[in-house]
């Protein structure tokens, strides 16, 4: 029997990215008692969340692992967390943080944004 | 009373005499009064490192405070000036707001304004509105309109920061580009729980 989970990451300030865009992919393992590993989920990240129909948690099962692999375009890192099955909520909150960009490596982005945006600007 | 002149001309030399100088800041208004005081600061923009056509500061306005959706805010004025020049589509950065929580920027009042010099057929000068329709001049030396022309908050990079960029356009002819001086200033309501800092990068 499968179970509805909704995965949503955060920022280090606690600031919800449930809408935010992101590219990536979420992958998530059941880990069981005897040292295997089961993927359960592999779905690509187009937001700050996902709502995925995960199966159900059985007794063999005693971790889960939320593994989150962001582009690296994205200003997050990717996370890799894993919580005990007694520490399991419907909807669970997977924190990621911010890379800190250097001033150079801000502007680089500042200009990559500039070239997309005058891109779009001229499509129009 | 040789000395109490003096002493006055020394602080405010740009009058005459004494008399002069009260004759003269009677006609002020208020708002000089605190700035000679030194109880407000004239707004100095920077340039941003990233695009140098543009320059910007923003700073808290004080003892201004808004409620929008029941929450106190505090309001920060972002004034600027960008000069737009030889091309048909700009993109110009002018700074990125940090604040310590993320939050819609809300833009509650917009004084900005587009100048226009040398007008072929108007004659003189122009400043109109920042947005669609604003008056440029072409690079054939006429009067054009603007497509688009309009703040563009960004926090699509980090959720917690916006890049403010002015975005521009106009579809005048193939080659033909516009220039024209753009004049920013805005009020921003931010909630007073949140800190916010802003750079020119």
């Amino acid at each position: 029997m499968a179970e509805t989970r909704k995965i949503i990451l955060n920022d280090d300030y606690g600031n919800s990215l449930e809408n935010f865009a992101l590219e990536g992919k979420c992958e998530c393992f059941y880990e069981k008692t005897d040292g295997s590993s089961e993927k359960v989920l592999d779905q690509a990240l187009t937001k700050g969340s996902i709502t995925a129909e995960l199966p159900a948690i059985a007794s063999d099962i005693s971790n889960v692992r939320y593994k989150i692999d962001l582009e690296p375009a994205v200003a997050y890192k990717s996370a890799d967390v894993t919580y005990s099955k007694d520490q399991l909520r419907p909807v669970e909150i997977i924190p990621v943080s911010a890379k800190k960009y250097t001033k150079k490596e801000k502007i680089e982005m500042i200009k990559k944004q500039i070239t997309n945006k005058l891109a779009s600007l001229r499509k129009k | 009373m040789y000395i109490y002149k003096n002493l006055i001309m020394a602080t405010y030399p740009e009058f005459k005499s004494p008399l002069t100088q009260v004759w003269q800041y009677l006609g002020r208004n208020l708002p000089y009064f605190k700035k000679v005081l030194g109880l407000i600061d004239a707004p100095t923009f920077v340039e941003s490192t990233s695009n140098p056509t543009s320059q910007s500061s923003c700073n808290q306005v004080n003892n201004t405070t808004c409620t929008i959706d029941g929450e106190l805010c505090n309001v920060y004025r972002l004034q600027g000036q960008v000069d737009l020049s030889g091309s048909d589509a700009y993109v110009n950065f002018l700074g990125a707001l940090t604040l310590s929580q993320a939050t819609t920027l809300r833009i509650i009042s917009n004084s900005s304004n587009v100048l226009a010099f040398n007008l072929p057929t108007l004659g003189g000068d122009s400043a109109t509105a920042l947005g669609s329709g604003a008056i440029v001049v072409d690079s054939a030396g006429n009067e054009a309109f603007v497509d688009l022309m309009l703040l563009n908050p960004d926090n699509s990079l980090v959720i917690n920061e916006y890049d403010i960029y002015l975005l521009a356009s106009a579809t005048l002819g193939l080659g033909v580009t516009f220039d024209c001086t753009v004049n920013i200033d805005v009020n921003i309501a931010i909630p007073k729980s949140i800190t916010v800092t802003y750079d020119t990068l």
